[in-house]
């Protein structure tokens, strides 16, 4: 891929070895000033993780500004990195790959096929769109537990999904996601962090103050305080708009399920949730709790929660048990001291 | 001690004899027989069970086949299973320990899943269950999921199913959740019929400033890909069935339905059936159906039409089953957890079945369609030696080709039989005296 392209996915492999090839050291990008474009690029990217709003525009067209995109990604990485603060990696990760999407949306079949190649994805052209193994399709959407992504309702023929573009691109930006995640974190030293002091303890204030707004608020009978971790985390996201994975709303949603919470009760909660119509929500709801399906879907247990990154990392509570339910079994034979707060993640 | 002895079955000759009786004709057997073993044998872990109920032995690993050879000589499991899943240190004692490195795809269908199963003998049985896993292996795994016949393995359990094992690479890293969506496939659960009948717009009219869109339901083709083709291969079959019938019988089989109306019933018969004068030929709906036209139907008609074929996806009494809906009836029900589940054990090709002495038998797809079990999976070793054991029932069956009508009381049988109805419990030794 040319230089245009590789900064516009810059976490292809291939990016990687065109700033080996340049002769990029690690040094050099963290202190020239000729890469002090790149350093902003990089930093206003991790910020933007962190905010709601469009992102900036990623579409360079001198080459000089080309290279400081693609740099600006490895930059980005460090100071994600440096933090070590899983929600905002995250957050990180799930940003550049919906990046990603859009750009491809406007890019070539062989530029989304190429991409795809290095994730790697099995998927091929197919007249008009596309098509993926069904292994990959299942692997992908493994967090997108809505109907319209159950492999029963996709043509499935000869081990290969027939998908529409859009919807290839999709499972594709879930592929880049977890590509990003898993990359995570780089291995930070000592100058590195003295390189970013003053924009490290920038991003560190964002995120505090980020985190500060999670508060969750009591709903109907249940008691929050009795909450893990990870459960008030997400519910405290969503009461504050926002936009939680999929995969996080299906574990809020089983969990309130589980705990007693009513179907109407569970909806008020995600009444206001911002890019989701309410329709779909209630579908959801009634799907998870098995209203309308013929599962009643229990939440997930924390090994997985901690892979998919939804847990914030465990308390003391946390570290005797295996499933977020027994935590709040547990938690409702003792008595909370006064004064502790319900929010116990770091 | 005192609980235990309570516990304990005051001796039993006929039971003891019995068991030593099939002890020692499952150790001959494991003595002569080459165990078969799975790919990455030494990555699975291997468990057992033995003649005394409940025991069970798990946890074991092996590298190689003398190993396992030498265990099934000197133990004589009465079952022998290792598990689907591959791990780092398969004798691990918990499954953290283990390392889960990934594990095949395996269905297990079972005559305990048949609605029928306690009517029917044990060759019917098997005869319904093998059925059903062809078409499992033809119709969903070979043709929508287009595993190579060189990555699945049909399996005779040796009781009163059939499994089939997927090694196919691409498969063993999927976890649970992805497995069950391989089973809700299968099994037709969480169907949407909007993902089958697409919406169209086929009219469009601006009135006062409001837009009306007009839409009908495009209809797949049975040729489609996926549930598409299976449910069109479905109301086509349907229609069909109906068709062959008199519009009494029609009537009476669409009222057989939950709630469905007499009204409704031959609302959706007419629609079908009566000639329309059209032009420039005489049609009836049931052609413009074939045609693939499901407009032609009334909504109410085409609404309960697709319901039927819904419902028809879960086999739900004989009355319906009898309908050979493509796809449809003939769903592969398979054993949900297994599949499902990551860590499952499963019956070893080439051991012996403890409840029936059988062979559990790998199979090829050719090999299956003329495969029965009562002569086919009788291990050669048994001979043919007459043994005196007394039947609790009188007893009609055929097995290796031999016809026996047998009374109940002491009986001298050829051994292979002896096997099979001891290891069944119709039967125990006579000792000698």
């Amino acid at each position: 891929m040319e230089l245009s392209a590789l900064a516009k996915y810059p976490f292809l492999r291939e990016a990687s070895a065109f700033i080996r090839s340049e002769g990029v050291t690690l040094e050099e990008l963290l202190s020239e000033p000729a890469y002090a474009r790149a350093r902003a690029l990089g930093r206003t990217r991790v910020h933007e993780a962190l905010e709601k709003g469009p992102e900036s525009p990623r579409v360079a067209i001198a080459p000089a500004d080309q290279l400081s995109q693609l740099l600006a990604y490895p930059v980005a990485r460090i100071l994600v990195s440096a933090l070590g603060d899983t929600y905002l990696t995250r957050r990180f990760a799930l940003r550049e790959a919906i990046a990603a999407e859009g750009l491809l949306g406007q890019d070539s079949d062989e530029a989304i096929l190429h991409v795809a190649a290095e994730l790697p994805m099995d998927l091929r052209r197919e007249d008009g769109g596309f098509r993926i193994h069904f292994s990959d399709f299942l692997r992908f959407t493994n967090t997108m537990r809505d109907a319209p992504w159950k492999l029963i309702n996709q043509p499935l023929e000869r081990g290969y999904v027939t998908l529409r573009r859009q919807k290839a691109l999709r499972v594709l930006r879930n592929a880049v996601q977890r590509h990003i995640e898993q990359g995570l974190p780089l291995p930070v030293n000592d100058d590195i962090v003295a390189a970013f002091k003053s924009d490290l303890s920038e991003i560190r204030g964002l995120l505090e103050a980020k985190k500060a707004t999670f508060k969750a608020e009591d709903i109907g009978k249940v008691s929050i305080t009795r909450f893990p971790p990870c459960m008030y985390n997400l519910l405290a996201q969503i009461q504050n708009h926002e936009n939680v994975p999929h995969m996080g709303r299906f574990a809020i949603v089983a969990f309130l399920h589980h705990i007693g919470l009513g179907n109407e009760e569970i909806f008020r909660v995600f009444g206001d949730v911002p890019d989701f119509a309410a329709d779909v929500t209630k579908y959801q709801i009634d799907h998870i709790t098995g209203a309308s399906s013929p599962t009643e879907y229990t939440p997930p247990e924390c090994s997985t929660m901690k892979s998919y990154g939804i847990c914030p990392g465990p308390d003391r509570i946390c570290l005797t048990i295996k499933h977020p339910l027994s935590y709040y079994r547990i938690k409702g034979r003792e008595r909370r001291p006064r004064g502790e707060s319900a929010s116990t993640a770091t | 001690m005192a609980s235990m002895a309570a516990g304990m079955a005051v001796a039993d000759p006929a039971k003891e004899a019995t068991t030593r009786f099939l002890r020692s004709q499952f150790h001959r057997y494991y003595e002569c027989t080459k165990p078969t073993l799975p790919d990455r044998f030494g990555r699975r872990e291997f468990g057992f069970m033995f003649w005394t109920p409940g025991i069970v032995q798990r946890h074991l690993g092996f590298s190689k086949e003398e190993e396992l050879k030498d265990f099934l000589v000197s133990r004589v499991p009465t079952h022998a299973y290792y598990s689907s899943a591959y791990y780092d240190h398969p004798n691990a004692p918990t499954m953290e320990e283990k390392g889960w490195l990934g594990a095949d795809l395996v269905f297990d269908l079972d005559a305990d899943h048949l609605p029928k199963a306690a009517s029917m003998s044990y060759p019917e049985m098997l005869e319904a269950i093998r059925l059903k896993i062809v078409h499992l292996y033809d119709d969903f795994l070979q043709s929508d999921f287009g595993f190579d016949p060189k990555s699945m393995r049909l399996v005779f359990s040796g009781g009163r199913g059939y499994h089939i094992h997927v090694f196919d690479e691409r498969v063993w890293s999927l976890g649970s959740h992805e497995r069950r969506e391989i089973v809700d496939y299968v099994t037709g659960k969480g169907l949407e019929v909007g993902s089958v009948f697409r919406e169209s717009a086929f009219d469009r009219k601006d009135f006062q400033g409001h837009t009306r869109v007009k839409t009908r339901l495009v209809a797949p083709t049975s040729e489609d890909p996926g549930w598409r083709g299976k449910i069109m291969r479905g109301v086509n079959g349907l229609a069909a069935k109906l068709e062959g019938l008199s519009p009494n019988e029609a009537i009476k089989f669409l009222t057989s339905f939950e709630g469905v109306t007499d009204a409704d019933a031959s609302n959706l018969y007419e629609n079908l059936f009566k000639p329309r004068a059209t032009k420039p030929r005489i049609i009836r709906g049931i052609d413009r159906l074939r045609e693939g036209q499901i407009e032609s139907l009334s909504d109410r008609s085409r609404d309960l039409i697709i319901r039927l074929v819904k419902e028809l996806q879960p086999v739900r009494d004989e009355a319906q089953a009898g309908v050979s809906l493509e796809g449809i009836v003939q769903r592969g029900e398979t054993d949900e957890p297994v599949t499902s589940d990551i860590k499952r054990l499963i019956r070893m090709p080439s051991s012996l079945h403890g409840k029936t002495g059988l062979q559990v038998v790998t199979l090829s797809r050719g090999a299956i369609d003329d495969f029965r079990p009562l002569r086919d999976a009788v291990p050669k070793t048994w001979t043919e030696d007459r043994i005196r054991v007394n039947l609790k029932n009188k007893i009609t069956m055929e097995i290796r080709g031999e016809v026996f009508n047998l009374a109940p009381g002491v009986n001298d049988v050829p051994q292979y039989l002896a096997i099979f109805l001891a290891a069944r419990g119709l039967a125990t030794v006579v000792p000698e005296a």
